[in-house]
């Protein structure tokens, strides 16, 4: 005896790529950004810190820069912000 | 690229899904000591190069556009029972089941289920965080089959759904929150009566009486968790669950309402009256308050006295009622069709209870500095709102008073919001075939419950 089923999980669609990887840091904006929680007020400065050892010449911005309330955070508001600003990538944190 | 701890690889990955990104991303994860006050950050000096990894050299591996279909699934067995049972062990390996036993959702099931519309089975209602899988009418009709549900609940199922994801009901942050909330559905309008939705005694069911509720709010459960994503523990942080497979589908007792009081769609949600409508509103908890007396007061008395019963159980501070405080509800407060008669022979409107408990649920600004709340406040855009007593909710008008639960004086029931800047609704549209689906129904459950 054979059934056939549905499954359950519905489609999904990928509609845009992830974007490219940046060749090297050095020189680059990168915008550390946060909705303040998880004692994001000592892990960011501290990566902070150890990518500007690392790259000197890179511009590591802090994410008080562009603090985010935790709503608008995955929003393409923030990522057009960021873009305006002449970021060219950034690290989220602390999704904990 | 995002830092996170180890648990939450799989909420991102749905995250990043639900944007419209293939379902991987750029992560840095550590476990979750790390995300606690006074942590020891040695683990983030010792990765710097994963971060810089992340930035420069991690590559997706889906690459393409495009809609990623699920393909339907064979399952064998010496007899349909054996391949039934088959099925629920291969959808739990799949992490597409509750652990309750399921229905198989064939064409066959499938399309009987659709004969509650007239909407496309291809017609999309929207898609589900975080994982953004696409909802429609057809993947609605699978969970409804799954759940054990019948062509005549498909119409309050599509509602549901509709309303669940209008952007007013933020239903991404609620569905992964470590909050434990679950969505409340409350229908108005003759449909509740014609489908069996239990608006009296034991309406949070289970209730063989009325099985609409059960297999609706079960449906949804399961499309909150297979096109959601929002599976425990790797696409919801919620800590403690909704503790309801079914969350709670009822219907408002319109027949109980006292004179003057108008059905929660008419006066909340400004719906023209008779029409069938769903409210849904998300609720972190579900608490049943002792409101009575012990019958040596007077009518005036214990009315006055139980109000400041239920003023005692809204008076708590709740975070994530920040989201809705300007413009959603505080939370839903049941009362029966007795106690609201009983208030309302005494000149107790909707409006002067709202006003009454609005003010006696102001919390002392002496509390909110003993419990630290007080900086959640100062540290959200509420800030403004800070005064001694702080009001839970910023006007008397949000908070949602619904006449259900058995005919009964001794209770009310509080259910407490979460999350939803607003509260949603949705009209419910029913098929050509609606009365014959309702004879139909009647011919297989027996005749519609005298309650």
């Amino acid at each position: 005896m054979r059934i056939e089923v549905f499954n359950p999980s519905g489609a999904t669609e990928i509609t845009r790529p992830h974007a490219p990887r940046l060749d090297t840091l050095k020189g680059k904006t990168i915008y550390l950004l946060s909705n303040e929680q998880w004692q994001a007020h000592r892990t960011l400065p501290l990566i902070r810190k150890l990518l500007l050892e690392r790259f000197p010449t890179a511009t590591i911005v802090p994410h008080t820069e562009l603090s985010v309330v935790r709503a608008q955070i995955d929003g393409d508001e923030v990522a057009d912000l960021v873009k305006q600003k002449g970021g060219q990538a950034v690290i989220i944190g602390n999704a904990a | 690229m995002v830092l996170t701890r180890n648990e939450f690889v799989g909420v991102v990955r749905n995250a990043v899904a639900g944007l419209g990104f293939a379902p991987e991303q750029a992560m840095v994860t550590f476990p979750v000591a790390l995300f606690l006050a006074e942590s020891d950050l040695g683990p983030v000096k010792r990765n710097v190069d994963k971060f810089i990894e992340g930035l420069t050299k991690w590559e997706p591996t889906l690459k393409e556009k495009g809609r990623l279909k699920t393909p339907r699934v064979r399952v064998e067995g010496k007899d349909y029972e054996e391949a039934v049972a088959n099925m629920n062990t291969l959808f739990l390996r799949n992490l597409w089941g509750d652990g309750l036993p399921l229905l198989p959702p064939t064409k066959e099931r499938v399309s009987w289920i659709l004969r509650g519309t007239d909407i496309s089975p291809d017609a999309e209602i929207g898609r589900i965080m975080p994982k953004g899988g696409i909802a429609t009418v057809e993947t609605l009709a699978v969970s409804l089959a799954m759940a054990g549900g019948r062509p005549e609940y498909l119409p309050v199922l599509i509602a549901a759904v509709e309303a669940i994801l209008e952007p007013g009901l933020s239903h991404d942050k609620w569905q992964t929150t470590s909050s434990s909330i679950y969505p409340v559905v409350i229908v108005n309008g003759p449909i509740a009566k014609q489908i069996r939705l239990n608006s009296g005694f034991g309406l949070l069911g289970p209730d063989p009486q009325h099985p609409a509720g059960g297999s609706i709010g079960r449906a949804i459960r399961l499309l909150q968790q297979n096109a959601g994503g929002a599976l425990p523990g790797v696409g919801t942080m919620s800590m403690f669950g909704g503790m309801r497979y079914t969350n709670a589908v009822f219907a408002e007792d319109e027949a109980g309402l006292p004179l003057g009081w108008e059905p929660l769609n008419v006066e909340y949600l400004g719906y023209p009256k008779g029409v069938n409508t769903v409210a849904v509103s998300p609720v972190s908890s579900a608490t049943n308050m002792l409101r009575r007396g012990v019958g040596k007061e007077t009518l005036d008395e214990e009315a006055l006295t139980s109000l400041h019963i239920i003023a005692s159980y809204m008076r708590s501070f709740n975070v994530n009622s920040f989201d809705g405080y300007a413009d959603g509800t505080p939370g839903i407060l049941l009362i029966s069709s007795t106690v609201a008669g009983q208030l309302a022979s005494l000149g107790w409107t909707k409006e002067k209870i709202r006003e009454f408990l609005w003010e006696k649920s102001k919390i002392p600004l002496s509390e909110l500095k003993r419990t630290g709340f007080i900086r959640w406040i100062e540290h959200s855009n509420l800030k403004e709102t800070l005064q001694d007593p702080w009001p839970v909710t910023s006007n008397p008008e949000n908070l949602m008073i619904v006449v259900a639960g058995g005919r009964h004086p001794t209770h009310a029931y509080w259910m407490q919001s979460a999350m939803a800047p607003r509260v949603a609704s949705a009209e419910i549209k029913l098929p050509a075939n609606w009365d014959e689906l309702i004879k139909e129904a009647e011919e297989n459950l027996g005749p519609l419950p005298v309650n």
